[in-house]
């Protein structure tokens, strides 16, 4: 099943050629994760995520620019779940159009001890649903 | 009875006056170390409120084909609040005008977290053309729609 989230462009997020830049898309498929992540799992009590959790790698691909408009629409799922890490894929369209593909592998982490940790399998439970 | 066209023709519309609404989504970029919304970010939080509605002002959006050209001469914005950042924040920007001059007009916004007044700003658009590279006069159709959102103090 995949997460379906609507973000906001800002104008701000424009480069001098009228596109969204490139770098902003990062940001664009943090909003998402953060809404499924933190926002969605705290809904369902699951507040872990929102404890402490880093970037291990991320890759994006471009297949359109994206103009300014209100929103774009970020398809997300769980492509892989492994012991201590996971890989989120993206799909975003402008318009209707899939503008890029991405993927981000998350590493849930300890901020007291500053190290990486497990999934835990309330973790693991919440995040099945969106695995594809 | 009065003439269209000479309405139309630039005498003020009496709008009701009630503010442009725009609910600015916050990111999970846009909270600094201190927990806060970094306050820098409120310029971007008025900036897309004032896009927003400029976008469907007769100038259009600037450096769109066609547009009639504006600038930002000045933006000065007070604090007054520290919003503190949750995950799914939205902020409420209220956008008014309170002058339309022959060249330029000034906004004055208001943020707010649910009842909390954040952050007030005052912003100078000039009417600019990037083809000649220099001020333009307000048309007619746009000094009336900026009337429409003219404070009842200002007028």
């Amino acid at each position: 099943m995949r997460y379906v989230y609507e973000c906001p462009v800002r104008w701000s997020d424009l480069d001098a050629f009228g596109h969204v830049n490139n770098a902003r898309f990062l940001t664009l498929f943090e909003e998402a994760r953060v809404a499924l992540m933190f926002v969605g799992a705290k809904e369902s009590g699951l507040t872990s995520f929102e404890e402490g959790i880093v970037i291990y790698r991320h890759e994006v691909d471009y297949l359109r620019p994206v103009d300014y408009g209100p929103v774009v629409r970020i398809e997300m799922w769980i492509s892989e779940m492994r012991a201590s890490r996971f890989t989120v894929s993206y799909e975003l369209f402008d318009g209707g159009k899939l503008a890029s593909r991405a993927a981000s592998v998350c590493v849930p982490f300890d901020l007291a001890t500053q190290r990486p940790r497990r999934l835990s399998s309330a973790e693991r439970a919440f995040l099945k649903p969106w695995s594809e | 009875m009065t003439d269209p066209a000479e309405a139309a023709a630039g005498v003020p519309i009496a709008g009701p006056a009630v503010p442009n609404v725009y609910e600015a989504q916050v990111r999970w970029s846009d909270a600094d170390i201190m927990g806060h919304v970094n306050h820098a970010r409120y310029l971007s939080f008025f900036e897309d409120a004032r896009m927003t509605l400029l976008a469907t002002s007769p100038a259009g959006l600037a450096g769109v084909r066609g547009s009639r050209g504006y600038i930002a001469a000045r933006v000065a914005v007070d604090y007054l609040w520290a919003a503190e950042f949750r995950p799914g924040l939205m902020l409420r920007v209220e956008t008014m005008v309170t002058r339309v001059g022959s060249t330029s007009w000034t906004f004055d916004q208001r943020m707010y977290d649910g009842d909390h007044y954040v952050a007030r700003c005052e912003c100078v658009l000039v009417g600019y053309s990037y083809d000649d590279g220099k001020t333009r006069s307000l048309a007619a159709d746009e000094r009336d729609f900026w009337h429409q959102y003219l404070m009842p103090e200002s007028r």
